[in-house]
């Protein structure tokens, strides 16, 4: 049990230690990316009559036959003043709906087209932030002018009679006329047909009726149209302090199927999840993102409102807002119990697929692991997987190409990809992790890193010569030397084989790579970066890092030498590391990590050969020494991908201790050796100039103290 | 040699100083009157009887009105993207009483002129149509002055002169001139100004949020910070304040302004050092909940404060002609002063 803690810590501060990794410092932790998908950005609630949809009503109020709504839009809504005055004296059109009124003769039609026009132009001229009315202000004059001709031909009658109606509601309204609108809609609307003109005529009376004062009369026009956030305005303009709750149990009481309540449900969600602090630690985020129980007291009651009045059909947005809350405030058994429902209640696709991830979500949460639950993920992912590549968009593929930086700092921006993280990422692994199924646990963390990427297949390069940009391919991306890889050496995977997992881990799952793995692992690693000398650097470091140099060494002799060129460490590979002190040298030196691990070998063979003398052993150790103890500091790269100021001065305890060990190792080295003169001159060099000039003053180097030294003039 | 020199220098400096004063006295003597103006800064232009005696007794020519600030705001009619707006549009409510001559004033904020650098002779159209639209529908007489008020700083600088000078344009093409605020900051920060008319603020000297600030509106230890070299002018007009607030501080820090005066209930202040009284209990003013052991500090513009400034502008600061202007037309600002005091305030 103790081990399965301190596992489930480890990883934990695995992912809280994301931010201390090579590329600085994360923003977002995978169980951060926002799961709540009720409303999509592209869907719109507002009570809004489209173009086509008028286009439409003219041509069956016109009766019109063999013109396109197309035609009609292109009149109605792209033509200006001077092309709508001269329809009739114009030449002949492409247009046919313009050739259907030239060959009509009708000018009636023309007549309200040129009018209509009339009243947009002015409208907007009148309804601009700068405008202000003048003395005989042509505008108003206008205006004035469109609402008496329209009024008079509205209330003659006639096919036309509600577009006139209309425009005469909505030059009035500009003119600010509420009462006379009153008015004059009371007298014109039994000739005002059913449909969306008279829809929008109702919809300018209820603004006249706010306008007036009679914002009863209002809100209750909105509420029969479900357009709530008019409902919203009308209550706080009459000095109601509205919070999103409020108009949830509004809509819950009055029209709980209404599409207005995925707003709202989304706005509520997404608000409780990002009152995030980023300087707060892991724990404390986590807590931060749970709810309340003030928040849950708030919500509770309007959702079991909602799902309890009969007028409710739609339950499955509603069911979906009590699972989110309970899995918020910790309570993923009755979340589990809510999503259910959710998914056997009616409601639309968009609210269906949500449910979807939610169940996948919890599952990963709780189910037990084991081979059902592969089975179960795998189906959930491959659905995932699906979506993934169906639903992205250019925005996203210009985001992931811009650069990993939205993707390893857990940045919500492309959902599917962000919940398939959130459940793999933030659930999955580490529950494997703590289940012993480290392979799986890598392979499917590695599918999270790159899926998207894979997908998108290229990245935006910056050419210093030319100053310019360019896409190249994923491929060309990681192997351009002296390109910053901005994803490989950060992401969770990496963050995972390099820090968490043992190195015994690595091999398997490196080994289970290129073998017939489980269905899910499989599944996993044909989305994954497969690149046996990524992994093999990796491991390699990792016996560097454990001081295991002859499993290192041969690791670092399967990968090629080029392949130092794709680190983003290869600048700092440029001190010697079996020098006492940082020497630094102008050039990159080649198969760093090769090179020192074939000498540390070496070393090691010579200390531990029982022919080698005490001098060679006692040399040898010398050597070893300062490469363990370079190794560590200013030679970093050879055991690490990242080296910041914290490590240098604050180094972990197992750092310190190399560090150590390899001192202990020099000083020991140096008293084995019999050579004296070559013992004086390292002990000159670790800076024991008084042992020298005291105990070998018979040799070169202490003759070298004394004449160079004032301090040691009394052994002169 | 170098006591002949002092002694020449000293000599030097004497008849300089009775060359100046002579020439002083004589500029003072040809000086015309001061005219007499009045800021008027509220969202509706509805005279109280008290204010438009004020003006007749006071034979005020001038009113500095607010027309309306220009700000950056979302257009959510646009999907809310950013636009410079007019907003707080003043409302007449009142004709403009008789003889009185309305100066515009538009208030400007940074990020309006931010938004707009590069093309300030779009914005300075906008203004003055707007302007001119807003006297033309309130029958309020064509301006022969319009007002640009701004906080500009070092770095908004350039661009702001640019706005002026295009509105200054515009303006001279309809028989107008333009005139501009200048704080004492800004005194140091421009050796001429691009507006014919420069009207020197002087209130709110002293920093509000700072809790051992004594009077923010008006110290002329404050002023004279700003006052160190000698300056001359052709024109400039002197805005005074005549107004008071209470800054409310709780815990020692700054908390808000409110608009109270009387402190007189000693069952709920209790006076303290330097015009500050303490909460007693909590109370509810100006619509704010106020906890027991808020700290009111009650600032007006005091009349000593006044005449020590403009003893000071008549030593640093001299000006061929220019008008006095109080801030601002409030009745119950205003009636805290006697007449000769406001007298004294539009004297030369």
């Amino acid at each position: 049990m103790k081990s399965k803690v301190s596992i489930l810590v480890s990883i934990l501060a695995l992912f809280a230690g994301f931010r201390a990794l090579a590329c600085g410092p994360i923003s977002y932790y995978p169980a951060e990316y926002i799961m709540p998908r009720f409303f999509s950005a592209s869907d719109t609630v507002a009570v809004k009559v489209s173009q086509q949809t008028l286009a439409q009503d003219m041509k069956k109020v016109l009766k019109i036959n063999g013109v396109s709504t197309d035609d009609i839009s292109q009149v109605l809504f792209s033509y200006g003043l001077e092309q709508m005055a001269s329809i009739m004296s114009a030449g002949p059109s492409s247009n046919r709906f313009v050739a259907w009124i030239q060959a009509g003769a009708r000018n009636d039609v023309a007549g309200y087209l040129l009018l209509a026009k009339k009243c947009e132009v002015n409208r907007a001229v009148r309804n601009g932030k700068w405008y202000y009315p003048k003395k005989n202000d042509p505008v108003k004059g206008n205006l004035m002018q469109v609402r008496d001709e329209a009024a008079s031909l509205a209330l003659s009658g006639g096919a036309l009679a509600s577009r006139y109606a209309l425009q005469a509601i909505r030059a009035m309204i500009s003119l600010g006329e509420y009462s006379q609108m009153y008015s004059f809609w009371q007298k014109v609307q039994p000739l005002v047909a059913k449909g969306p003109v008279r829809d929008m005529c109702l919809g300018y009376t209820a603004r006249a009726d706010f306008e007036a004062g009679r914002q009863q009369e209002a809100m209750d026009y909105y509420l029969s149209i479900n357009d709530f956030s008019s409902v919203e305005l009308c209550l706080k303009m009459q000095g109601k302090k509205i919070e999103d709750e409020d108009m949830l149990a509004f809509i819950a009481a009055n029209s709980p199927d209404s599409p207005c309540v995925n707003l709202y449900l989304q706005r509520w969600f997404v608000r409780k999840s990002i009152q995030l602090d980023y300087y707060m630690d892991w724990k404390e985020r986590m807590n931060a993102q749970a709810l309340d129980a003030e928040s849950v007291a708030a919500i509770l009651p309007v959702i079991d409102a909602a799902l309890n009045n009969p007028g409710c059909r739609q339950k499955a947005p509603w069911y979906y807002a009590r699972a989110l809350v309970m899995d918020m405030s910790g309570n993923p058994a009755q979340a589990r119990a809510s999503i259910a429902s959710a998914a056997s209640a009616k409601g639309t696709p968009f609210i269906k697929e949500s449910v979807k991830v939610m169940q996948i979500y919890l599952d990963a949460k709780t189910a037990e692991i084991g081979k059902d639950y592969e089975k179960k993920l795998l189906a959930g992912l491959k659905w995932l997987d699906e979506k993934i590549e169906t639903d992205i968009t250019p925005e996203v593929r210009e985001e992931t190409a811009a650069g990993a930086w939205l993707l390893n700092s857990n940045f919500s921006y492309y959902y599917w990809n962000d919940m398939m993280r959130r459940i793999v990422l933030g659930e999955v692994c580490p529950r494997m992790f703590d289940s012993g199924m480290s392979t799986t646990a890598l392979s499917l963390a590695n599918m999270a890193d790159n899926r998207l990427l894979t997908l998108v297949g290229e990245q935006f390069v910056y050419d210093e010569e030319t100053d310019a940009e360019s896409r190249v391919s994923l491929r060309k991306y990681r192997n351009r030397r002296g390109e910053f890889n901005t994803f490989d050496y950060c992401n969770a995977f990496f963050n995972m084989a390099d820090t968490l997992a043992t190195t015994t881990q690595l091999y398997d799952y490196i080994c289970s790579v290129s073998k017939f793995g489980s269905a899910l692992e499989k599944f996993a690693n044909e989305r994954s970066y497969l690149d046996s000398d990524y992994f093999s650097d990796i491991l390699a470091t990792k016996f560097l890092r454990q001081g295991d140099y002859r499993k290192a060494l041969e690791v670092l002799q399967t990968v090629p030498s080029s392949y130092q060129h794709r680190l983003n460490t290869e600048e700092y590979m440029v001190c010697d590391p079996f020098s006492l002190y940082k020497q630094k040298g102008e050039k990159v030196i080649d198969d760093y990590k090769l090179n020192f691990a074939r000498e540390m070998v070496h070393c090691q063979d010579i200390i531990e050969n029982p022919i080698s003398t005490p001098q060679q052993k006692g040399e040898a150790m010398v050597r070893m020494g300062c490469g363990l103890r370079s190794s560590v500091s200013f030679a970093w790269p050879l055991t690490d991908y990242s080296y910041g100021y914290y490590k240098k001065y604050y180094p972990s305890p197992k750092v310190a201790a190399m560090r150590e060990r390899g001192g202990k190792m020099i000083d020991d080295g140096i008293a084995m050796m019999t050579d004296r003169e070559v013992k004086a001159e390292w002990l000159v060099r670790t800076q024991r100039r008084l042992s020298v000039v005291k105990s070998f003053r018979d040799t070169r180097a202490a003759a070298e103290v004394l004449l160079h030294c004032d301090e040691y003039k009394d052994y002169r | 040699m170098r006591v002949k020199a002092k002694f020449f220098g000293g000599r030097h400096r004497l008849l300089s100083a009775c060359l100046l004063a002579v020439a002083l006295a004589c500029s003072c003597a040809g000086n015309p009157e001061p005219g007499r103006g009045v800021y008027f800064w509220k969202s509706t232009f509805e005279p109280c009887d008290y204010e438009l005696s004020f003006l007749r007794e006071h034979r005020v020519g001038l009113i500095y009105m607010k027309f309306f600030d220009v700000t950056l705001e979302r257009d959510w009619d646009r999907g809310g993207e950013l636009a410079v707006v007019p907003v707080a549009t003043v409302r007449f409510k009142s004709p403009i009483p008789e003889g009185i001559e309305v100066v515009p004033a538009v208030y400007i904020t940074l990020d309006a002129l931010r938004y707009y650098e590069g093309r300030e002779d779009e914005l300075s159209e906008l203004i003055t149509e707007r302007i001119f639209a807003m006297c033309s529908y309130n029958d309020v007489p064509e301006p022969k002055q319009v007002q640009l008020d701004c906080d500009w700083t070092e770095g908004t600088r350039d661009s702001y002169f640019r706005l002026c000078e295009c509105t200054a344009q515009r303006l001279m093409s309809r028989g107008a001139s333009l005139s501009g605020t200048v704080r004492l900051h800004q005194l140091s920060q421009g050796r001429s100004f691009p507006f014919d008319f420069p009207t020197l603020m002087l209130y709110n000297t002293g920093s509000l949020r700072d809790s051992s600030t004594v009077n923010s509106i008006l110290q002329a230890s404050e002023v004279k910070k700003y006052l160190r070299r000698w300056r001359k002018f052709k024109y400039m007009d002197f805005a005074f304040p005549a107004y008071s607030w209470g800054v409310l501080l709780r815990d020692g820090r700054y908390s808000g302004l409110l608009h109270i005066s009387d402190f007189s209930d000693t069952a709920l202040f209790a006076p303290s050092a330097e015009g500050r009284h303490i909460l007693l209990r909590d109370t509810l003013i100006d619509g704010r909940l106020l906890r027991r052991g808020d700290v009111v500090r009650f600032e007006s513009s005091d009349m000593e404060q006044i005449v020590l400034c403009r003893q000071l502008l008549d030593q640093r600061l001299r000006r061929a002609s220019g008008n006095n202007i109080i801030y601002h037309l409030d009745s119950a600002s205003l009636s805290k002063f006697s007449y000769d005091e406001i007298e004294s305030i539009y004297s030369r």
